[in-house]
């Protein structure tokens, strides 16, 4: 007969390789908390643990099912599409509550801190139900902490923010005090960046659609980042150049080291270099509505520009050299996946010197130079050449930290955000990159290494390149062959987002038949049931279409109000019906809305785009 | 004898939601209404004194359990003292109350 551990391992070995390769590893020596099963007074098992002599309870002496069934009770369960992230896995009795009450479409996100006590549970436990189950996502050790953010972004997005439940097993705080912290701190930040993305999406997405389409054009001749990577050794650094502050107090030593690094341009830094005569490398571009002004007369136009797909068209119409696209859109990316272009989608962090930190580690330069990274005021400036640009709601989000020299600085609460996605990125990467902070001034990153500029430049900058050249001579990353293709797809996008129009029409009239017949019979019928299912082809032809991919950027952004309410359940199923029916109409008329909204953009996208073609075909 | 049965009554409602707290670690707001469940489990000591049908051994065993439960709390162990109250004081004020006439 098989042993509690050797049937679990066999169940993890098939759920996840790494953790079972983390339990199998595990050696247990140097621990700090050693962990013991015992019995309740109702006979079942019950986990505890010692920590620098005192022992901890993680479950109930008495009855610890019916504690797990009590502690439960707390969070809200009953919405569709339910996340728990949970600190904590225990001996399975809290996971498996909540389990119990999970349907299709939830998910629970299972952090346990410690590898040792984790072994011990599948040792004396039988866990193979959780391990086995599809709901649940098991994170170990330090390994598992690294993997958080990603994990957590895989499972959440903005619109499912209000169902994300943030649990934590009982005792396990008081013993894990300082991987709580780390988790918890996670956990926040993942929230906090989602709630950003989605303002920024409401905020843009009508001139990120009009950007989308008006940069098809921009297709033929062009790359991903991606196609960059292997042109510079790793002894090559990158020198990141923000607008902060300090960057005027030393931004002419950049210039010793072109030739020797890749600079990379914050938008905003650029009127900076051209003023002191210094030409990056690469422009960084991300913004949908960033700014003209910046690109004005810096010369910027034949640079390489790494570039979002939906980035302000004013610029990427004035740009004329080659144009590298990150992070790609979906509506590009499935077009370009279809056409053979494997891509990645990065957590770059939403600002272009993050972007840029994340494009340098594409391209394998594993040592950084941050200029002009401040984070910080000085004084009331807010960027170089003394320039200081608000944001809203800007004084509510002004805070403290340490500076570089450990006194106080101020901050907002964006340049916060940045600060500790840096420390972040560079946490995650210890030991495999080099960073060093030559801003020389502006707020601590921890991780980074502070020096001044030019140091940084005698230590790091000696082997010479030729960034344009070797830009250049890259070839495009389609041919005539994949770019006819492209050019019928977008023919039939063109024709495919009529259909909105007309699915609204048949969605508002089936609904409003439901509606009628519902709120006469207060049962669903026969009738509603044939309505349900029209609806529901309506539905997926709506979103088989490709260019659903546009349209919903543009729904989404327009009715955020609609997305982050899908999925809440009511307790009253009448209201529950009725509302449901009316959210669907609600939601179709918005697609209509969206569509006839894009329509002409994508129109003279598409012919723009067959024109550049023949022009690249000729050439 | 009606008054101490309604005082079991309070004090048992009282354990209920102390322990639903606990049970889901919302110390702060359960030991808030904790506080008014220690005069009560006063009260019901009050009573029990009082009472000569009550026997020795009760009213050892009660103050024994509010011991422990002292213990618990001075310990800080929140999910014991949730135990205590519920499956020993309730438990035991439950069995007092039927044996009210």
């Amino acid at each position: 007969m098989k042993s509690y551990y050797e049937g679990n391992m066999e169940a993890l070995k098939k759920k996840d390789e790494g953790v079972y390769r983390q339990v199998s590893d595990y050696r247990g020596e140097n621990v700090d908390v050693v962990p013991e099963t015992m019995e309740a007074r109702d006979g079942n098992k019950i986990l505890l643990a010692s920590r620098d002599g005192k022992q901890h309870r993680f479950n109930s002496a008495y009855r610890p099912l019916d504690e797990a069934e009590k502690w439960v009770g707390q969070y809200d369960l009953k919405n569709l599409g339910v996340v728990v992230v949970m600190f904590g896995f225990g001996n399975g009795y809290f996971v498996r509550s909540i389990v119990k009450r999970l349907k299709n479409g939830d998910a629970i996100l299972v952090y346990e801190p410690d590898v040792g006590v984790f072994k011990h549970v599948l040792e004396n436990y039988d866990v193979r139900d959780l391990l086995a189950e599809g709901y649940v996502r098991i994170l170990l050790g330090e390994d598992g902490l690294k993997q958080m953010h990603d994990n957590m972004n895989g499972l959440i997005n903005w619109a499912k923010l209000k169902f994300l439940n943030h649990a934590k097993h009982p005792g396990y705080r008081e013993v894990f005090k300082i991987d709580y912290k780390k988790f918890n701190r996670i956990v926040t930040d993942n929230v906090e960046r989602h709630v950003v993305m989605r303002n920024t999406n409401v905020h843009q997405a009508p001139w990120l659609v009009a950007n989308l389409a008006n940069n098809l054009k921009f297709i033929p001749g062009s790359n991903i980042v991606e196609d960059m990577r292997g042109l510079w050794s790793a002894e090559v650094p990158a020198i990141i150049v923000s607008a902060g502050p300090s960057l005027n107090r030393n931004v002419e030593e950049i210039k010793r080291a072109k030739g020797k690094a890749v600079i990379f341009a914050a938008d905003s830094a650029l009127p900076t270099l051209r003023r002191y005569g210094i030409e990056p490398d690469v422009a960084v571009l991300v913004d949908a509505r960033k700014s003209p002004r910046h690109f004005q007369n810096v010369g910027f136009e034949q640079m390489p520009l790494v570039c979002a797909c939906g980035a302000n068209k004013t610029i990427t119409n004035r740009h004329e050299g080659r144009k590298f696209w990150i992070n790609c859109h979906p509506y590009f990316g499935d077009k370009f996946r279809k056409l053979g272009k494997d891509l990645e989608t990065y957590e770059a962090g939403g600002s272009v010197a993050t972007v840029s930190f994340v494009v340098a580690r594409i391209l394998g330069l594993d040592k950084i130079i941050l200029v002009g990274q401040d984070l910080a005021y000085d004084g009331e400036f807010t960027h170089s050449d003394n320039r200081t640009t608000h944001i809203m709601h800007e004084d509510a989000g002004v805070t403290q930290v340490e500076g570089i020299d450990g006194k106080p600085v101020k901050t907002r609460f964006d340049w916060m955000y940045y600060l500790k996605w840096f420390e972040r990125k560079i946490e995650e990467e210890e030991g495999a990159i080099t960073v060093v902070d030559a801003t020389e001034g502006g707020a601590k990153i921890r991780g980074t290494v502070v020096t001044t500029l030019r140091e940084a430049i005698d230590q790091y900058c000696h082997t010479p390149i030729d960034v344009m050249a070797d830009v250049n001579a890259l070839e495009p990353m389609f041919g005539t062959k994949e770019l006819e293709q492209l050019a019928t797809w977008l023919q039939n996008d063109v024709v495919d987002i009529t259909y909105y129009k007309k699915a609204a029409k048949e969605s508002a009239a089936l609904c409003d038949r439901a509606i009628r017949e519902f709120k006469v019979r207060r049962v669903a019928t026969a009738n509603m049931e044939q309505c349900a299912a029209k609806l529901s082809k309506i539905n997926r032809k709506m979103v088989e279409r490709d260019v659903y991919l546009l349209v919903q950027e543009l729904v989404t952004g327009m009715r955020a109000d609609l997305f982050s309410s899908i999925g809440e359940v009511e307790e009253d199923s009448y209201q529950y019906t009725l509302k449901t029916y009316n959210k669907q109409k609600e939601i179709v008329m918005a697609f209509k809305d969206a569509a006839e909204e894009i329509y002409p953009n994508l129109k003279v996208g598409k012919e723009e785009y067959i024109q550049v073609l023949r022009e690249f075909v000729e050439g | 004898m009606e008054q101490f049965k309604q005082l079991i009554e309070e004090t048992v409602e009282q354990i209920k939601k102390v322990t639903e707290l606990l049970y889901q670690q919302k110390n702060d707001e359960a030991f808030k209404i904790f506080q008014e469940t220690l005069t009560l489990f006063t009260q019901v000591a009050d009573h029990m004194f009082q009472l000569q049908w009550v026997t020795e051994d009760d009213k050892l065993a009660y103050m024994n359990k509010l011991r422990e439960a002292m213990e618990a709390m001075e310990a800080q162990d929140s999910i014991l003292l949730s135990d205590i109250l519920q499956y020993e004081i309730m438990e035991f004020l439950e069995e007092l109350k039927g044996k009210v006439l």
